[in-house]
């Protein structure tokens, strides 16, 4: 490869990952100088979304850290300068305990009878003819939703970066209760219509509701349950199955969940209900990954420079501060350095708190009654819960019939024997691939140089809300005068027959 | 501003029809492909432009009889240099123009791979143009006409000889290649991948009927 790379930034960004892709784009917006590098050849790490062929490759690579350490003495001819170099690490630290396995026929022979239509029953699938449309599949490492009302949306339209990047609703919100899948009403006019919830039900959950969504500091009304869980508050308001459906899927919590918190997370759900549809989520077509593709391409386009496929091998730090990267026999400078935190050297690096994923392609929908698209299916358990994440064919992840599911959580196994079927039961979805694993965060553990701004891998929550204040905390500190994703000047519009007039009215057809 | 997915309204039946599609460009680094952009978006040319254009994208319509045609103009934003273009470029890319330098051969083998690169990542039906650009530079020409349509031909590409200083076939290509383009299918939205944009501030669902496959 040619080593044209300038060799001096602003900033130098280590890792396409959630967090750093958003910190590229608001610093390079300010006009700063931005290089992002990733030493994988495709973009976000271990956030990002693969093909069928890609991600099977991921997997088989699995676990093994390849990476050898060269020692300090073999970066000394970078620099006159005395320089400390911390060698990186690498990525695949962050997985462990990683399995799959096909649960189908290799090939299915050529037969007399040619095969008409892609979604023929089960039964007829092969490795080979699902190997055969891999691009069709977009598989997330890391999924996500966005709240509709959250920070992640509101950054994607204050930067314009939503130009770049659909969605879907996530229209079945749903939850695992007495054996059986219920859909969850999650607005006042869903537990108006539904027809599963009697009259006295429907007045108790409006109330609940009701009082959920005029929490404010100073209500009254929970301040008794202030040292209670918000299961205590839920059952003494409601029929135990309402209040599962409340905690579970409504606040996202679980037993433990401290009432305020509970009413809190609860609150933030039903203020997303109706903005784009009677659902409070929204999920990226194509996959969690077009996001920090977007940030990417929008600090591109404030002239960011991006290489892929294109590793440093050590940090060095002159003093105690950071100076630059050891990269592919140069030293590539800057006054900055944001980097991923499962690369960070081994002196800085600790391994935090771990969760259980699975990914499995189905053939068939775990809720069929549902609309398709996206289904987000709350599974508690007596001490855990599992979050289920179900696409469809429509939402550009999974060839038409075909589902991916996305489990995360420590009692995925259970979920798994009592939702999908290994063959044989064809009343549940069949599980044709599978992929298990745990998932690790990486945590920034020692003092690292003050321009050094270390990025947090993906977390369990469902939402984006912990990396975008991440990402803004790190702007801060890079940009402390600027605001973060300060709205641009506007472009000239190009020419266009109607003239842009703000008093539009007449439009009303 | 409420108003400006005007064009994109679903329902606009008794209107012209309107249909909207993205396009891509590819190409080397400094073959014009960002000259070609600002050329028939602004009418504009400048020798120095800079690597990138500053915006997410713009957009230029073309009419033809009964049909206006909306481009959504993608530029690689200069993520081609060190090969990182993100996946995202060519999602529901409905058309494509691959640019090249006549005064460079090289380019021109690259433009090849970059074609190969569209038929393996982009949408099947993919409408793609060939553009050998910097054709008022005849006398340093390296890439002879006959050669490059020859391949485009071969290939099923649309194919010009274009030059962004002067002007000459810009307007062109991006009207034949509005002409090429399956314009019914857009409008009904067939297919997967019908997602909707985020908007600002917007209290009710909105539909959006751009689209992609």
């Amino acid at each position: 490869m040619s080593d044209d790379l300038p060799s001096t930034y602003d900033v130098i960004i280590l890792g396409t990952g959630m967090v750093e892709s958003i910190v590229a784009a608001a610093v390079a917006r300010t006009g700063k100088k931005v290089l992002h590098l990733d030493p994988n050849t495709y973009y976000g790490q271990l956030w990002a979304t693969l093909s069928l062929d890609s991600f099977e490759l991921w997997a088989k690579t699995g676990t093994s850290n390849t990476k050898t350490l060269k020692g300090e003495d073999s970066f000394k001819s970078l620099s006159d300068k005395a320089l400390k170099y911390y060698e990186t690490q690498d990525e695949r630290d962050c997985i462990s305990d990683l399995t799959f396995n096909w649960n189908i026929v290799e090939d299915i022979p050529e037969s007399e009878e040619e095969p008409k239509e892609e979604n023929a029953s089960g039964n007829e699938y092969s490795i080979k003819k699902i190997r055969d449309v891999s691009r069709k599949f977009n598989i997330d490492l890391a999924p996500k939703l966005l709240f509709a009302k959250g920070p992640m949306v509101e950054i994607l339209i204050k930067s314009q970066v939503s130009k770049y990047v659909e969605f879907l609703n996530v229209n079945n919100i749903l939850i695992y209760i007495d054996d059986a899948i219920e859909r969850v009403p999650c607005s006042k006019s869903d537990v108006f219509s539904s027809k599963s919830v009697n009259v006295v039900d429907k007045r108790l959950l409006m109330k609940v509701l009701t009082s959920i969504q005029s929490y404010t500091e100073e209500s009254p009304f929970f301040q008794e349950y202030e040292n209670k869980t918000f299961l205590d508050y839920l059952k003494a308001n409601l029929p135990e199955k309402f209040a599962n459906f409340i905690l579970y899927s409504i606040a996202a919590g679980d037993q433990n969940t401290p009432c305020l918190e509970g009413v809190q997370k609860a609150k933030k759900f039903l203020s997303c209900l109706g903005y784009y549809g009677n659902s409070p989520f929204l999920w990226p077509l194509y996959g969690s990954s077009e996001l920090l593709q977007g940030f990417c391409r929008q600090c591109a386009v404030f002239s960011g420079i991006y290489c892929l496929n294109r590793e440093v091998e050590a940090i060095a730090v002159e003093g105690d501060k950071y100076y630059g990267c050891a990269s592919n026999g140069i030293l590539l400078q800057s006054e900055h350095l944001v980097v991923s935190n499962s690369l960070l050297p081994q002196q800085f690096r600790g391994t935090g708190p771990s969760v259980k994923r699975a990914v499995l392609i189905t053939d068939k929908s775990i809720f069929p009654e549902g609309k398709e698209g996206v289904s987000l299916l709350q599974y508690p358990t007596d001490d855990s819960a599992a979050t289920i994440l179900e696409l469809s064919g429509n939402t550009c992840s999974v060839p038409k019939g075909l589902f991916i599911v996305q489990i995360v959580g420590n009692c995925l196994e259970e979920a798994i024997k009592n939702l999908f079927s290994e063959g044989g039961d064809d009343s549940k979805p069949k599980i044709l691939y599978s992929l298990r694993f745990t998932l690790h965060q990486m945590e920034c553990t020692g003092k690292l140089p003050e321009n050094i701004h270390a990025c947090p891998g993906p977390d369990f929550a469902t939402d984006f809300d912990a990396e975008i204040r991440k990402a803004e905390e790190i702007f801060k500190k890079i940009c402390p005068e600027e605001e973060f994703f300060a709205p641009l000047p506007p472009e000239p519009e190009p020419p266009s027959d109607e003239p842009d007039s703000p008093e539009e009215a007449t439009n009303d057809a | 501003m409420a108003n400006k997915a005007g064009p994109q309204r679903p329902n606009g039946t008794a209107q012209a029809k309107i249909c909207q599609f993205k396009l891509v460009l590819l190409g080397e680094s400094a073959v014009g492909k960002s000259s070609l952009v600002l050329r028939f978006v602004k009418g504009q040319f400048h020798e120095y432009q800079e690597s990138t254009i500053g915006a997410a994208f713009l957009t230029q319509t073309v009419c033809l009889d009964d049909t206006t045609v909306k481009f959504e103009i993608w530029d690689t934003a200069g993520q081609e240099r060190y090969h990182s273009l993100a996946p995202m470029y060519y999602r529901g890319a409905q058309a494509a123009i691959v640019v090249y330098d006549v005064t460079n051969q090289d380019t021109f083998g690259r433009a090849k791979t970059w074609v190969k690169e569209l038929q393996r990542q982009a949408s099947p039906n993919i409408v793609i143009a060939l553009a050998g650009n910097k054709a008022d530079l005849a006398n340093k020409r390296c890439v002879e006409y006959e050669e490059a349509q020859a391949y485009a031909e071969e290939n099923g590409l649309l194919f010009m000889e274009t030059s962004a200083k002067t002007g000459t076939n810009v307007n062109e290509i991006f009207l034949a290649i509005a002409k090429k383009l399956p314009k019914s299918e857009t409008i009904g939205g067939s297919g997967s991948g019908q997602g909707r944009r985020l908007v600002e501030s917007d209290t009710t669902a909105k539909t959006s009927t751009s689209c992609c496959k």
